[in-house]
Order: C-alpha cells, then sequence, then structure tokens
C-alpha cells in the first residue's frame, strides 16, 4: 500500500460532524471530554509550540482523532514555497497524528510581506499549472494528499478567463489533491459576485471532496463578510442539504472564531450537521441533478 | 487587455490594497465602480487581524494606553506588514514604535508614560519565551563525569525560554499592575532595574534580578567558558549562582568550545 493509499485508509476514524478546536475551549474539553468524534486545528496556531502549548496539544491528540488546518502556506503565491515552513507542518503532522492537512486555494504571501488574510487568485491556465504544481510540490514532501479549501472572495480580476467551479476543479483533477468543500466560503463569494453557488458544487469531483467546512457570515453594505462570528447562517446550511442530497456525506464541522460562544452553545450547533447526516440522504445521482 | 503574468497581478493586488487611492488602482478588478470598496474589505480584514494581534501581545499596553492604544497601534501596522506567517511572534517593532511615537508627538498632544516602550519590550519578552520551544533539562552527570580542565572549557547554554532585560523602571511590578505607576508616581532610576524573563513550566513571567547576575547571565548567552566565566572579575562571583540558574532551567545545556 503507499503512503498515500495508507492516509487514506486511516482516514476512516474522521467521521460524522466535528468541530473546529479554538482554546478558549480547551480547559473545557479536558475536563469533560465531550462526545465529539473529531476536531480540527488550526495548524498554525500549534507551531513551534513549548510549554503549555505543547502540553495542551498532546492532551487534545491523546483523546481524539485530529486533521490539521493551515493559513500560513500561501499556496499560489508566486513567492518560492516556505520550505522551513512546510518542515514544522510536517512535524506538527507527525506529533498530532493528523488524519490530513489542508490549506486554501488563494495566496497571502508576495514579496517577501506577509498579510492575514486569504487573498484571491486569478482564474487564468496559468494560475492553473502554478497552483496544481505547488500543491503535487506540497504532497510530495508531505507524502500525502492535500486537501484544498475555496475561500471567499470580494474581488474579480478582469484577468480572469474562467469561473472559479472550472479554476477550482481543474486545479484538483491536475494535481491530484482533495478537497475541503466550505460552503459559507462558496455562498460568500456566490453572494458577493452575483452567481450560482449549485453551479460550483456541479463542477466539483464528488469523490474528492473529503471534509466540509460550515459557518456564518455578516453583512456589510452590500456584501458579504466571511466572519466566522455567529451562528452557521441560513443559506449555508440549505446549501448543505443540497449537497447532502446529492452526494454521500463526508465529515462536516463547525468554523466559529469571533464572538466565540460557549462550548455547550457550539455544541448544540454541531448537533444540527448530525440530525442532517442522519435524516438527508443522496436520492438522485449526481448525473441526474447536475 | 494585454495579458498580465500571475506575478504582475498579485502585485498590482497588493499595491491597491496598501496604497488606497481610488483614482489609480491598478489591480483591474470588475466591476471597477465597486472595486475600491470591495478592496476596502481587505483593508479592513488585515488592519482587523494585525490590532487584534496586537492587543494579544500587549495587553498591558492596552491598559496603560486606553483608546489611544488603537490609534497609535494601526499607525505602526501600516508600517510594519509581517514577513512571516507565524502571527503569533507579530509585534517585535512595536517597542521600538511607541519609543520613536512618544519622542516625535506634538508638544500638543497628552504624552505617553516614560515607561511605555519599555513595558512593551517586556511584554514582547514574555510572548516570546510562552511561545519557545522546550530546551533540554541540564545533564549534571555528563558535565561531572568531564574532568576538571574540559569542565573550564565548556560553555554553558542558556535556554531560549529566557530573555533578559535591563530598564530604568519597575517593570514587574507595572506588568502585575499598571495602575501602580500612577498611584506610586514612579520615578526612573539611575542604577536601573535587571530582569529575567523565563517560562517556567507553562507560565511566562519577569523575575527582577540583582546587576551582578544579569551581566554574569549575559556574559553566558555571548559564550564565554566556564573559566573565563569564573576568573573575569566581572562575572567569578555569580559562579556560585550557576547551580541555582540550572536547577531553575535557566541553564538547558552545555557546548564544548
Amino acid at each position: 500500500m503507499s503512503n498515500q493509499e495508507s492516509i487514506r485508509a486511516t482516514s476512516t476514524q474522521i467521521q460524522g460532524a466535528g468541530l473546529g478546536l479554538r482554546i478558549p475551549h480547551i480547559k473545557h474539553i479536558l475536563s469533560t471530554e465531550p462526545d465529539i468524534p473529531w476536531f480540527e486545528l488550526q495548524a498554525d496556531n500549534w507551531l513551534y509550540a513549548g510549554g503549555l502549548t505543547a502540553t495542551l496539544r498532546s492532551a487534545i491528540c491523546e483523546r481524539y482523532p485530529v486533521v490539521l488546518h493551515g493559513v500560513g502556506l500561501s499556496l499560489g503565491a508566486t513567492d518560492a514555497l516556505d520550505w522551513d515552513y512546510l518542515k514544522a507542518i510536517k512535524v506538527l503532522i507527525k506529533d498530532t497524528g493528523a488524519h490530513w492537512y489542508s490549506e486554501h486555494a488563494s495566496f497571502s504571501k508576495h514579496q517577501g510581506r506577509h498579510v492575514p488574510d486569504l487573498l484571491p487568485l486569478p482564474y487564468t491556465e496559468e494560475a492553473i499549472r502554478h497552483l496544481s504544481e505547488r500543491i503535487m510540490q506540497v504532497q510530495d514532501f508531505l507524502a500525502q494528499p492535500l486537501l484544498l479549501e475555496n475561500v471567499s472572495s470580494y474581488i474579480q480580476y478582469e484577468d480572469s478567463d474562467m469561473d472559479e467551479g472550472t479554476f477550482f476543479s481543474t486545479v484538483v483533477k491536475e494535481s491530484g489533491c482533495d478537497v475541503l468543500l466550505d460552503l459559507n466560503n462558496l455562498y460568500v463569494s456566490a453572494y458577493n459576485h452575483g452567481i450560482d453557488a449549485e453551479h460550483f458544487l456541479q463542477q466539483l469531483p464528488a469523490k474528492s471532496v473529503k471534509q466540509i467546512h460550515l459557518a456564518g457570515y455578516s453583512q456589510q453594505d452590500e456584501f458579504l463578510i466571511d466572519t466566522h462570528g455567529s451562528r452557521v447562517s441560513e443559506p449555508v446550511w440549505d446549501l448543505y442539504k443540497t449537497f447532502l442530497q446529492v452526494y454521500e456525506s463526508v465529515p462536516a464541522m463547525i468554523e466559529w472564531d469571533n464572538n466565540l460562544p460557549g462550548f455547550s452553545r457550539l455544541n448544540i450547533e454541531r448537533q444540527k450537521i448530525v440530525a442532517m447526516q442522519s435524516h438527508i440522504k443522496p436520492s438522485v445521482l449526481p448525473r441526474e441533478v447536475y | 487587455m494585454a495579458l498580465r503574468s500571475l506575478q504582475e497581478i498579485q502585485t498590482s493586488l497588493l499595491a491597491d490594497i496598501f496604497n488606497a487611492q481610488p483614482d489609480t488602482l491598478q489591480s483591474h478588478i470588475v466591476p471597477i465602480d465597486s472595486a475600491h470598496t470591495r478592496l476596502h474589505v481587505y483593508r479592513n480584514n488585515i488592519q482587523q487581524s494585525f490590532l487584534k494581534t496586537l492587543h494579544r501581545a500587549f495587553p498591558i499596553c492596552v491598559m496603560a494606553l486606553g483608546a489611544r492604544f488603537d490609534v497609535i497601534a494601526k499607525e505602526s501596522i501600516a508600517l510594519n506588514i509581517s514577513d512571516i506567517a507565524d502571527l503569533n511572534l507579530y509585534g517585535d517593532f512595536f517597542a521600538g514604535f511607541l519609543s520613536d511615537y512618544r519622542v516625535n508627538s506634538s508638544a500638543e498632544a497628552r504624552p505617553l508614560p516614560d515607561f511605555i516602550a519599555d513595558l512593551a519590550e517586556a511584554e514582547y519578552a514574555l510572548l516570546q519565551c510562552y511561545y519557545a520551544e522546550d530546551s533540554r533539562v541540564f545533564d549534571f552527570s555528563k558535565f561531572s563525569d568531564l574532568s576538571e580542565q574540559a569542565q573550564g572549557e565548556i560553555k554553558l547554554i542558556l535556554t531560549p525560554k529566557m530573555q533578559l532585560l535591563k530598564s530604568s523602571w519597575p517593570l514587574s511590578e507595572l506588568l502585575n499592575d499598571v495602575s501602580f505607576a500612577a498611584e506610586n508616581d514612579i520615578q526612573q532610576s539611575e542604577g536601573g532595574h535587571y530582569f529575567c524573563v523565563h517560562r517556567s513550566e507553562m507560565k511566562a513571567e519577569v523575575i527582577e534580578i540583582p546587576r551582578q547576575s544579569y551581566k554574569a547571565l549575559k556574559a553566558l548567552s555571548h559564550g564565554v567558558t566556564l573559566h573565563q566565566f569564573s576568573s573575569d572579575t566581572a562575572t567569578r562571583e555569580s559562579v556560585a549562582a550557576l547551580g541555582q540558574w540550572i536547577s531553575r532551567g535557566w541553564v538547558a545545556e552545555m557546548a564544548a568550545c
């Protein structure tokens, strides 16, 4: 069995409805050990860590299966890949026993400057080639498939010569990566650009979707902003229902970062995923719908 | 429109985000009539993210400066875009920025507390110690196995979980209670205060240490051998303290010359 097949086989431990682990909740989680099937760790918060951070990380990983989610790799940048960062990610994957690692189809670093945001790429042939090659380099280095996440966006470039769905699905096919489908990002971008979110879903290679993010957005003037600061927004739940009506369920989770509620409140939100995963089954084959 | 490379597109977007002139946008964003408003979402996201990071890194400075903290922090952010992905360590410039800001403020502006830059430096040192990697525990038996001559030739390596600071201000009191400054009308100390910022187990803390210990620990950090350390008049009286520093975890390991 190859490394990549081995990783895919062990990933069956990640199923059902999980949660994004947030530091203010850790004490509660370790003292009560709630029945959560898995947690997603924000990789960048747990890198280079000693002392309390390392101790808490170990305590969580001894009790729960985890996956890693990064924001610092800047996959789509034209600056060179940061191999020191990737080495640290590789160590973190080993130390945490993470079942997979995900990153974004975006760039954050340019000409040595790093911004704390996920900037969109133009949808061009050059960007497809560039992003696919970088993903393959990362996958080779980590010896496991990467999950690529679609980002929310507020701008579109005149340079783009295809839609986001075509761009994203082509990158997935060319690089052989898997997909972390963020339905909140998808809805926010679709709203901001006046396009159809379901059209993006139609273009995705269905079997490549391994994880789903759900979150809340906020409205600012005429735009939706990906704030992760509230309950999952209703149109995002609707999009999730649409996904479940067509595809087999994959691990899904709530991302909540700002205005973070207590753990119990967050877990109630997670229960909605559990209910939907139990009650909504694919009723039509993807090709009949799309 | 002429085809632009991916690199050119990324350069123009960053230029538009950081140089917010609505009439000179380079990034070819469509629709053009809302391009400036759309770019503003990114400007705001980036600024708020850095600001939140500075709040987390400098909580005592936030208490000391009140609402002025955000005004000053935003000015500093505009000049200091990070060159690393790890936001946990963003803010290395902030003490220096506060120092310059205090000096360059107009005469009409309410002055910043004199101690603010040193306080920020101490908070950043705490942050670095908190996130520093765990170091090894000093191996006494390995040291004892060495001959007396070999012992004299080794260098003691300080833990990355520790930093040394000096200041004219009683920083440990200020970090514990910033209102201490207002209530006690603190004055600059001519002799200065000396500190060891250190993470012991789970918590980073600032400990005031004697000037002699500061100089001796500095000497170790500069790589003097044990023989030099015990011969030099500036450090030899601290030989007796070495055992205590090792047991506190300040000395992590030894290295042969």
